[in-house]
């Protein structure tokens, strides 16, 4: 029985290390704000193009503190020919991260079709 | 001693002067104000029409693109404000999406620009080759109507406090069947010093 405690150990860290918040690593999304990184985790990129050729994005992070934070986000979008494409949603776009919360937020292409995107997520700044 | 006098004046006055500088639009970390200025317009905006595309209210079906008329839009503010700073935004973005198209020959008060309807003037005119003119028939009419509301409250929150509350409301009628295909409700709000003049 003794024997058996450091596989059970084991074991155990590996299921709940699978529990823990994995994260994401897309060139597509950054956390450019050195003061939150670690502190908030982007988990998922989610993309859907709908039925009239929109792209769709969304983004699901997790807050692992346990401190109510105010973040920011810019999408940008790049057309078919990898040109940046000009667009009022092309902004800092306020989102709350609530304490040992996850959080999602969605946003659409200014046109059809895109090819690519970048969002950057930052501490909101007022 | 006057020289003197107006050089210390000149130095004094310079230093106390706040130097001019542009606004970075992109990363403007420039205090809120209780009144809306562009970053409000923008907020306002980009809600819109990104809600606009989520919904797929302008996703003509079998493709194609509607042709939309701008209505009413109602200043209901403390502000003098042209909602134009917001309705601009929206037509361009709504315009380079490919779903939308807006005529600037139909309008609640008349065109926004008459020189469509101006050159078909011209038809009477020997001076004109007549195939250059626009010919009978050729507009199009509005599929689509956009209106809107921007509205103010302002509540007093303590005897120093204030909140300013601002609500940009925009509606997209069907103008076949009188039916509003989207509606959108962006809110900006505001709260500061009791001092502090919102409009």
């Amino acid at each position: 029985m003794i024997k058996k405690t450091p596989v059970i150990f084991l074991l155990l860290l590996l299921v709940l290390g699978g529990c823990g918040s994995s994260k994401l690593n897309d060139r597509r999304a950054s956390i450019i704000d050195g003061s939150i990184k670690g502190k908030i985790v982007l988990q998922e990129l989610s993309s859907v193009i709908s039925s009239d050729g929109l792209m769709s994005v969304q983004v699901t992070g997790k807050n692992t503190t346990g401190r109510y934070r105010l973040l920011e986000y810019r999408m940008e979008w790049f057309g078919m020919d990898g040109m940046l494409v000009p667009t009022v949603m092309t902004r800092w776009v306020k989102f709350p991260a609530f304490e040992k919360s996850s959080f999602s937020f969605r946003a659409v292409a200014p046109k059809a079709p895109v090819k690519d995107f970048r969002v950057i997520i930052r501490k909101a700044q007022q | 001693m006057k020289k003197l006098s107006a050089i210390l004046a000149l130095l004094f006055f310079s230093g106390c002067a706040t130097p001019v500088t542009h606004i970075d639009t992109n990363n403007d970390k420039g205090k809120a104000v209780m009144g809306l200025d562009y970053r409000d317009f923008q907020t306002a905006a980009g809600e819109a029409v990104s809600s606009m595309l989520q919904s797929g209210a302008v996703a003509k079906p079998g493709g194609g693109r509607y042709v939309l008329a701008i209505s009413r839009i109602v200043n209901d503010t403390m502000q003098r404000i042209d909602t134009d700073q917001l309705v601009k935004k929206i037509r361009v973005d709504l315009l380079q999406s490919g779903k939308v198209v807006v005529t600037t020959a139909v309008g609640l008060t008349g065109p926004e620009d008459p020189m469509a309807m101006k050159s078909r003037q011209l038809r009477q005119s020997a001076e004109f080759n007549q195939s250059t003119v626009a010919g009978t028939g050729q507009m199009i009419a509005p599929d689509l109507s956009l209106s809107g509301k921007l509205l103010q409250r302002n509540i007093r929150v303590s005897s120093g406090t204030q909140q300013v509350e601002y609500y940009f409301q925009l509606t997209l009628t069907d103008i076949s069947t009188g039916l509003a295909l989207w509606e959108g409700e962006s809110f900006i709000g505001k709260r500061g010093s009791s001092k502090s003049v919102s409009w």
